[in-house]
């Protein structure tokens, strides 16, 4: 390394301007771009899931599930959310999807509209961030069947986009028992 | 040849059915023949004999008859008429008549003196004195003094009253006058061919042939008188053989004698003649001083013409007859010889031992003796050679099982030899063995002396492990101390993980409600943003402390996992020092044992010693028993010797069999 210095110190000095050059770009696209949406970041079975904070009322740890009998299987049950009785939606049995090993610590993130109310209930919650709507794309074929009539799309790193306004307007989440 | 007939049953058989078959056909031909030329010779006899009687009682008969009329006529009244007035004219048709009814020839009246006074036949009267009356011939003249003699009527015999006159005989009867004086004689000529009318004329006799056949032949009679000269003519000589031809003299001569009889005689031309005679009996019945024989003579040749036809059917028969039974001779003498020839053959073949040997059954549905006898050899030779293959089959068997005996023997006898090598080997080692147990008699006293200072030293030993036992047990209760304050500090590091699972729950807690702030800054907007900086950085804080949580609960884990392997440590130390104990225990009783088996080791050397005295004197009887089984195998090897002899008999015994068997084709 001694023997060449001037050459060395040319490349690291080559390799800082194009960091910087693409770094600068990065910016411009981003305020170039159209509008941001807000999410919450949650994981249900292995994939991550994003749905807007427009009609999210709270997250609350899920305590004292009382299990309803006769009620369809996406209906994992209701519990009691301070003075609140709210049913909690299992996107799983919904989706489709296999199902998780039980004794996990879950979460509910409850949906709130004029007309409805329930919790969906989240294997993780990894947080609040911010998605560009020009990177939703159309769904995957992968994701092909039922969920993709709840989907907004999925995000280029391959969060699916649930929306939100759909799930709640389903008549399917409507039961009488 | 003789010989080649007693050798083929063929030709016995031949000459048997020939013998058979002619000799009772020669036999009943002769005997037929002889019986029926007998036969036939004695009815031709018979035939000619009663043809001859016939003929007799006829002539005899004609004869009496003539007499009798005659004497009837010189009777009458008219006849002394005629003599007493001399009408001999007028009597002449009376004559006649009576000529013509008896067949007289002539009638002639003689008178007293012999002289002829009438003949009928001239019808002539002649005086007594003139010369005119003829000459009365001699036989007239014999007959007249006769009648005269005998006052009786007479005959005289055939005659020729006077040369050239045709023989004739005369019969004469006495007239008596009314005074009762014979003063005349009649006398009859009757012509010797009236006679002999009444003797050849045989069939208009009626007279009946005898018998059917045997009346074929032509027959004569005629009438011989004593001078052998004939007195009827004869069929093959006419009227002049009468007083001419001779027969043979010695027939009338046996007639005289016998009365009656056959024989025969020789014709003029020298043939044989049959004839049966008899004597007429003139004598007897008219009483003639001579007598007749009548002859009935037939050919010989004729007579027997029949005879001779039946000796050519015969004998001819017979011929044919012979030919006949020679040719079924040799058809059944080939029949049964032809079958037997073969199965002669096939004996000779079998008697050389060639079994193949079958009879060809010309017809295979012969049931009599011959074609079962033939059926029953061609089985029997069948099941022989049958047999003969199993006896073939038996002999090489045995001929084997022999060569195994013998080399079962050999082995035997080398095995023998090896046994007595063996026992002399074993009486070598039992005196080693005597020399060995001495030894060992030496050996047990030692060990029974080393028992005594082994049992002292096991004594110390024990002592010694009860020494460490104690030591050990030392040990227990410091491990037992170090157990209990590891268990300890396994509960405090359990109560430092529920603190840490509080701290991580109230991280979680803090992390969604920083979501919810969060969320709330949001829907806060723009009075939010600060809001949301700060839920942003109590996120970052609960997950520091999530993170500060993790790693001492790795820690804590690892510190659990040192722990559990102490307690774990300590337990196996508890466990080694239980088995320490145990093993000192174990110690103690071993050596305890060993003192124990070692008095009984001491013991037992003295009960080696003893039993090896013992076993010295089984040694010394072993010897002995050596002994006398090394004569046995002496014996057993002389007898194997003699068994070797034995089989070497048996397997020469063997090829001979085979020999024998093997001459035998099959």
């Amino acid at each position: 390394m001694n023997d060449e210095p001037c050459a060395t110190t040319g490349l690291t000095e080559q390799i800082l301007k194009i960091r910087a050059e693409q770094l600068a770009r990065i910016r411009l696209s981003r305020e170039t771009r159209g509008d941001f949406i807000t999410v919450v970041e949650f994981r249900i079975a292995q994939e991550i899931y994003a749905i807007e904070l427009t009609h999210i009322r709270t997250i609350h740890p899920l305590k004292d599930l009382t299990y309803i009998p006769g009620a369809p299987s996406f209906i994992k049950g209701i519990f009691n959310l301070r003075g609140e009785i709210i049913s909690v939606v299992d996107l799983k049995h919904f989706f489709n999807l296999p199902d998780q090993k039980p004794g996990h610590a879950h979460q509910v993130i409850i949906l709130s509209s004029k007309d409805m109310e329930f919790g969906i209930l989240s294997d993780a919650i990894f947080g609040v961030r911010e998605i560009n709507t020009d990177d939703i794309r159309d769904s995957l074929p992968a994701l092909a069947g039922i969920r993709q009539e709840y989907l907004k799309g999925v995000t280029g790193s391959g969060i699916a986009v649930l929306d939100d306004e759909k799930l709640l307007n389903d008549q399917k989440m409507i039961i009488f028992l | 040849m003789f010989r080649s007939i007693s050798k083929s049953i063929m030709a016995k058989l031949l000459v048997q059915f020939f013998l058979v078959g002619i000799i009772p056909l020669i036999g009943m031909g002769t005997l037929t023949y002889y019986l029926s030329k007998d036969a036939i010779k004695s009815e031709v006899f018979q035939n000619i004999t009663s043809i001859n009687g016939i003929k007799k009682v006829q002539i005899l008969e004609f004869l009496k008859d003539r007499m009798q009329n005659l004497t009837l006529l010189s009777r009458t009244q008219q006849i002394r008429n005629m003599i007493n007035n001399k009408t001999y004219q007028e009597m002449s048709p009376i004559f006649e008549y009576y000529m013509q009814a008896f067949g007289y020839s002539d009638i002639l009246l003689l008178n007293e003196s012999g002289q002829i006074v009438y003949s009928a036949t001239s019808n002539t009267e002649y005086a007594a004195d003139s010369k005119t009356v003829p000459e009365t011939g001699a036989a007239l003249k014999g007959l007249w003094e006769k009648i005269v003699d005998s006052e009786t009527p007479m005959m005289t015999d055939m005659l020729r009253y006077k040369t050239g006159a045709e023989p004739a005989l005369f019969i004469g009867a006495p007239v008596y006058a009314d005074t009762g004086e014979l003063y005349a004689v009649l006398i009859c000529q009757i012509n010797a061919a009236r006679v002999s009318a009444l003797i050849v004329d045989a069939p208009s006799t009626g007279i009946p042939d005898a018998g059917g056949g045997a009346g074929k032949f032509k027959r004569d009679t005629y009438i011989v008188g004593p001078d052998s000269l004939l007195r009827t003519k004869s069929a093959h000589s006419g009227n002049d053989a009468v007083l001419k031809e001779r027969v043979d003299p010695g027939i009338y001569n046996l007639a005289l004698k016998q009365i009656g009889g056959t024989g025969k005689s020789m014709d003029a031309s020298g043939e044989s003649l049959l004839n049966a005679y008899s004597l007429v009996g003139l004598q007897k019945a008219m009483g003639t001083d001579f007598d007749w024989v009548i002859m009935t003579v037939v050919n010989e040749n004729e007579a027997f013409a029949l005879l001779h036809k039946l000796k050519i059917n015969t004998f001819g028969g017979m011929v044919i007859f012979v030919l006949l039974v020679g040719i079924a001779g040799i058809f059944q003498s080939r029949m049964i010889a032809r079958p037997i020839n073969e199965l002669s053959y096939r004996v000779v073949k079998l008697n050389d031992g060639d079994f193949t040997a079958e009879v060809p059954l010309t017809d295979p549905n012969r049931n009599d003796e011959i074609g079962m006898l033939l059926r029953t050899f061609n089985d029997g030779s069948k099941k022989f050679r049958h047999q003969m293959k199993s006896l073939l089959d038996s002999t090489n068997l045995l001929i084997e099982s022999i060569t195994r005996i013998s080399t079962t023997a050999s082995q035997l006898a080398t095995s023998a030899s090896e046994t007595s090598s063996s026992i002399s080997e074993v009486t070598t080692t039992v005196e080693e063995v005597k020399q060995t147990s001495q030894v060992a008699t030496e050996k047990a006293e030692y060990v029974a002396q080393s028992a005594d200072s082994t049992t002292r030293i096991s004594h110390a030993g024990k002592q010694a492990t009860e020494n460490t036992m104690i030591g050990i047990d030392r040990i227990r209760e410091e491990m037992n101390a170090i157990a209990e304050s590891t268990v300890q500090l396994s509960a405090q590091t359990k109560s430092i993980e529920d603190i840490i699972n509080t701290v991580s729950d109230i991280a979680d807690q803090s992390n969604i409600l920083s979501v919810n702030a969060a969320i709330e800054a949001a829907k806060a907007g723009e009075h939010g943003k600060g809001f949301s900086v700060v839920a942003q950085e109590v996120k970052s804080l609960a997950n520091q402390s999530k993170e500060a949580t993790n790693q001492v609960r790795g820690i804590l884990s690892d510190i659990q996992k040192a722990t559990s392997a102490a307690v774990m440590a300590t337990e196996r130390g508890t466990r080694s020092v239980a088995e320490a104990i145990e093993l000192s225990e174990q110690a103690g009783n071993a050596i305890d044992r060993l003192s124990g088996r070692v008095t009984e080791s001491a013991e037992a050397a003295m009960q080696i010693t003893a039993s090896n005295q013992q076993q010295l004197a089984g040694m010394d009887q072993l010897s002995q028993a050596m002994e006398s089984i090394n004569d046995a195998t002496q014996q057993n090897l002389d007898g194997v010797k003699q068994l070797e002899d034995a089989i070497k008999n048996l397997e020469d015994m063997a090829q001979t069999l085979k020999i024998i068997t093997a001459t035998y084709k099959i």
